[in-house]
């Protein structure tokens, strides 16, 4: 398979951050009593992750092997406070509803684990499009969760209300975190059942070559 | 170890390196806070903007010599009328600011107070910002209540629609002093539990200072 | 004498008790609790516990057609799927509904019965390995759930009249149960201990006014040798003495008169009254000793109850709402710690001096 094809495959479906190898839970729990809020945290650990990769990635042959953390770390700190500012300065709806979990994208798991893991061995090009296809990863399970959270927890959908029943602990972090634990649930085993059926699928073409060749 | 040999070394390189790399973070930030620093003055407006839905609004505040003086993004620390918190029945007014906004083409003056209520349920407090109309000296009626909240990072910013906050601004006489309804003593949002003691409280306090500052302006 | 060889596979010896025999004498001894519920608090009563009663039955039906594996096989053969489910049906579910719909308020709607109910069945038992394996009691676990999803149904409490069923004349209390009113005195109506005992107009939930009633369920529990005899009143005697131990200093702090003064008053009076005010004399017969979710050895189950009673007795005094469920769901999640630590006897152990002696006195 081609090279980015895989690497955005497994940034989004097959080690999605959140879903997968369970990372960035602290945001995730706070935030996906609302869609929107969900969504924005989503985009903003994108941007950071693609900008912070890049950066990292042109940088790896520079920076000694011994300093790499405390580097890495300064490097995102940097990115955190300048989407910060630019947030507050433009789109303060956004920085509000983030509240203090803005800043703690400096010690989100998914943005050093990333760095650590993929960025200082690969290209610019390579580690970019990871950052895009993690970060896109995370975004999309966060706003479903959200989306799930919110429509039964409020009874709204995006900040529209909708309807009078709800369920008001999940609202409440305690219920996304139950949100979150059935949710990866239900990825493995969809992910499951897709896997096996495309074992089975292989099989049987397999088996059907053997004996197209035998016969 | 010689000194050629150290700056050979790797203790070197990695000491080098990580220098450099705070020095070109600490440029890049410091520029980046020279185009788009947003000062105290700046999120006081927003934030009133934002009570006031949007429409057009003047912030007054004091200076140093106790003056009228507008609060706009140039202000970088803006003086409420206040200089400290006063303590008045059953509330604390700690800020309060003078709003002058166009409404149908009139100007019209408010007084923002932001009080805290005391003796709710189970001796809580609660601050809420109170917009309090004037008109020709005299308090007219309430224009909004908002609950504040410290979870979000600017003032204000969680504006709460409940049907409590709007019972008091619509049902507002002139010199009536609000009675809570005990019925309702636990209005319980979401985990949070409001009391209407504790507004109710608050609303008056603001009532009772604002009415304060207009009789002994005359 | 015969020679033979007899080769049998373990247990060798059994006892006549099964899991469903034991559940069926837990339904019995509630029975009193959801009749004295259904005469106290009319039809609502009724129409509760059979939705409870029902819909964790029905997730456990639904849980075991659809997340065992193959459910494509299962389809078709539907009906020998139902049959072996009923094969291998405990009636533990059906305690699981009646012991929830007993602990809730006559006033919640059916749907958010139907939801406690799969949130008590699915999440908390079925998946965290089934009958014996959950963590938790699912019953206080989906009334904690619906108290903080409810908020509104879940904190109307309807006063219990005596007689017929009417509705007219039933006093609705909102805010916590009788022991809110009892605990701050002023606002509540005085109830001597023979009315809170027999539950003649206390507001409550639907099992829990009855004092008699539970009694009767202990009564039979005993005798039955399902639960031990003396771990409901341990509970019950330190949770009533430290409740009139503390409740000496919970004045309110605004209110200047109130019935505890800002000294300390010891009144042993108010024992009985702590004890047969809220949910406590229900939790303590049916939701502490639950098998699954209470320590093995003894001393572990002695721990248990004490610890359980001063925290029951320190939140109810001091905050004056309904925390049983709450001190279950933390207790039980203590439990692992409390068997790691607490070593207990092995099974068949007894101690070397009485072995040494019966084997010397042969």
């Amino acid at each position: 398979m081609n090279k980015y094809k895989r690497i955005t495959l497994d940034g989004l479906i097959f080690q999605n951050p959140t879903l997968m190898l369970v990372l960035g839970t602290c945001p995730t729990l706070a935030l996906i009593k609302s869609a929107t809020s969900a969504a924005g945290m989503g985009l903003t650990v994108l941007v950071v992750l693609t900008l912070s990769n890049i950066i990292i990635s042109a940088l790896r042959k520079v920076i000694p092997n011994a300093v790499r953390i405390p580097c890495y770390i300064v490097v995102i700190a940097t990115l955190v406070t300048f989407v910060r500012m630019v947030l507050e300065k433009y789109l303060p709806s956004l920085y509000d509803s983030l509240g203090g979990f803005l800043a703690l994208i400096v010690v989100n798991c998914i943005i050093l684990g990333r760095a650590e893991a993929f960025a200082n061995k690969h290209t610019v090009l390579e580690s970019a499009v990871d950052g895009i296809a993690n970060g896109l990863g995370f975004t999309c399970a966060l706003t479903l969760m959200g989306i799930i959270c919110e429509f039964f927890g409020s009874g709204s959908l995006f900040g529209l209300k909708i309807m009078d029943f709800k369920i008001a602990m999940l609202a409440t972090p305690a219920g996304s975190f139950l949100v979150y634990g059935l949710a990866i649930a239900v990825f493995t085993y969809v992910l499951d059942c897709f896997e096996k059926s495309r074992r089975v699928k292989s099989n049987r073409l397999a088996r059907e070559n053997l004996l197209k060749e035998g016969a | 170890m010689t000194v050629k040999e150290f700056f050979k070394s790797n203790v070197f390189k990695c000491i080098t390196a990580l220098l450099c790399v705070l020095l070109v973070s600490g440029a890049f930030l410091t520029v980046c806070f020279g185009f788009m620093e947003v000062t105290e003055g700046e999120r006081l407006q927003r934030a009133v903007t934002s009570i006031y839905e949007g429409k057009e609004v003047t912030v007054y505040g004091l200076d140093e010599n106790g003056n009228d003086a507008v609060i706009d993004s140039t202000v970088s620390n803006p003086k409420g009328l206040l200089e400290k918190p006063v303590a008045i029945g059953a509330a604390e007014v700690k800020q309060a600011y003078k709003v002058k906004f166009t409404e149908d083409g009139n100007e019209v003056f408010n007084y923002l107070v932001s009080s805290k209520g005391k003796r709710g349920y189970a001796g809580g407090n609660i601050t809420c910002w109170v917009a309090i109309t004037v008109e020709n000296g005299v308090i007219s009626g309430i224009y909004r209540v908002v609950i504040s909240q410290s979870a979000s990072q600017t003032l204000m910013s969680d504006i709460n629609g409940s049907s409590l906050l709007q019972d008091i601004v619509d049902g507002y006489e002139a010199g009536i002093q609000y009675v809570p309804d005990k019925d309702n003593d636990e209005y319980i949002v979401s985990g949070a539990t409001m009391s209407s003691t504790a507004v109710c409280n608050a609303v008056n306090g603001a009532l009772s200072f604002v009415g304060g500052l207009l009789g002994g302006n005359g | 004498m015969d020679n033979t060889v007899v080769i049998s596979t373990p247990p060798h010896v059994k006892s006549r008790r099964t899991t469903k025999g034991i559940m069926i004498d837990v339904i019995i001894s509630l029975l009193p609790c959801a009749v004295a519920g259904i005469v106290f608090f009319g039809w609502q009563a009724l129409v509760v516990e059979l939705t409870a009663v029902l819909a964790c039955v029905a997730t456990e039906f639904i849980y075991y057609f659809i997340l065992k594996k193959g459910f494509a096989e299962k389809c078709k053969n539907a009906g020998y799927v139902c049959l072996n489910w009923w094969k291998q049906f405990d009636f533990t579910s059906v305690v699981t509904g009646l012991i929830l719909a007993l602990i809730l308020p006559s006033r919640v709607n059916w749907y958010e019965v139907i939801i406690g109910s799969v949130f008590a069945i699915a999440i908390v038992k079925m998946l965290f390995g089934g009958t014996g394996k959950n963590l938790v009691n699912p019953a206080a676990a989906a009334r904690v759930f619906m108290l903080l999803s409810f908020t509104m149904s879940m904190n109307v409490y309807v006063k219990a009249n005596f007689g017929p069923i009417m509705e007219s004349s039933a006093d609705i209390i909102t805010g916590a149960t009788n022991l809110s009113g009892f605990l701050a005195v002023g606002e509540g109506t005085a109830l001597n201990a023979v009315d809170l005992l027999l539950g003649t107009g206390v507001a409550g939930c639907i099992g829990e006014t009855c004092g008699i009633a539970i009694i009767l369920g202990y009564i039979y529990l005993s005798v039955r040798k399902v639960i031990k005899w003396w771990q409901p009143l341990l509970f019950i005697a330190v949770f009533g003495l430290t409740a009139t131990l503390i409740g000496g200093f919970a004045g309110d702090a605004d209110k200047l008169t109130g019935y505890y003064a800002h000294g300390y008053t010891f009144d042993i009076s108010l024992f009985l009254p702590h004890i047969l005010s809220g949910g406590v004399l229900f939790a303590a017969v049916f939701m502490f000793p639950d098998y699954v979710t209470s320590p093995k050895g003894v001393w572990g189950q002695v721990v248990y109850y004490v610890a359980g009673a001063i925290l029951v007795a320190l939140l109810q005094v001091f905050t004056k709402k309904e925390v049983a469920s709450f001190v279950i769901m933390l207790m039980n999640l203590l439990v692992p710690l409390i068997d790691r630590y607490i070593r207990r006897k092995p099974f068949g152990y007894k101690r070397e001096k009485k072995q040494k002696s019966v084997k010397e006195g042969k």
